[in-house]
């Protein structure tokens, strides 16, 4: 017990290191390009429920702002 | 702490993608998972060392892989992820509340991993809590009902 006494749960945090530039731009581009992989397969992946299940269920719960629904409900009416 | 401060910059990631899954393998956890979302895991990249880490607190046991971006990350996170809702979020290094230190499953583990001040014990409100809090999702195109009907 003497030893769960002693310790420490919070440790002190080391101060923030600088931020360098170059890592900056690269971990941007990292998340750009995971972005961009993640999008398409969520349209591609939409699109194709929509043509085996229809519009309508693809539409079901969508959310109002995407494009794709906008074009959807274009072309459904 | 000289250890500590030896770390090199970019060693972790300061900002973390969440996939909240609608389906988990365990009926009693999908059952007890109110809400839309059963599972969440977490995954973010490390520009130091040109690695992605996920880490999967799950009923059998917690997964920490590291995925090398110059080999084909992006598209294995993209598989693992497939019709699940991602919600990028930084740490925000704050001391999780008391009440998340009850259990060990995916929501607390979670919760710690950014340093969330939330008291959420399923995915789904974890989910809405982050989507309050500065959070946005970046795959809202796959409506829930799609999603569902592709699993």
């Amino acid at each position: 017990m003497a030893g769960m006494k002693s310790m420490n749960t919070s440790a002190p945090q080391p101060p923030p290191l600088p931020i360098d530039p170059s890592l900056a731009a690269e971990q941007q581009q990292a998340h750009q390009a995971l972005i961009q992989q993640l999008q398409g397969q969520a349209q591609q992946d939409t699109a194709s429920i929509m043509a085996r299940y229809g519009i309508s269920l693809g539409l079901a719960g969508a959310n109002a702002g995407s494009p794709l629904v906008h074009a959807s409900y274009v072309g459904g009416r | 702490m000289g250890a500590v401060q030896q770390i090199p910059p970019g060693s972790e990631p300061d900002e973390w993608f969440l996939a909240f899954h609608r389906k988990c393998d365990s009926k009693i956890i999908s059952f007890l998972s109110f809400g839309e979302f059963k599972h969440v895991l977490a995954f973010g990249y490390c520009p130091g060392l040109k690695v992605w880490l996920v880490f999967d607190v799950t009923w059998k046991k917690t997964w920490i892989r590291l995925l090398s971006h110059e080999q084909g990350a992006i598209e294995q996170l993209a598989e693992m992820t497939r019709n699940c809702a991602i919600v990028a979020a930084a740490s925000a290094g704050r001391t999780p509340p008391l009440i998340t230190r009850i259990g060990y499953f995916c929501v607390p583990a979670v919760i710690s991993l950014l340093g969330l001040g939330c008291v959420a014990i399923t995915p789904t409100g974890l989910y809405r809590y982050l989507l309050k809090n500065g959070g946005y999702e970046i795959n809202e195109h796959v409506s829930s009902a799609a999603a569902a009907v592709a699993d």
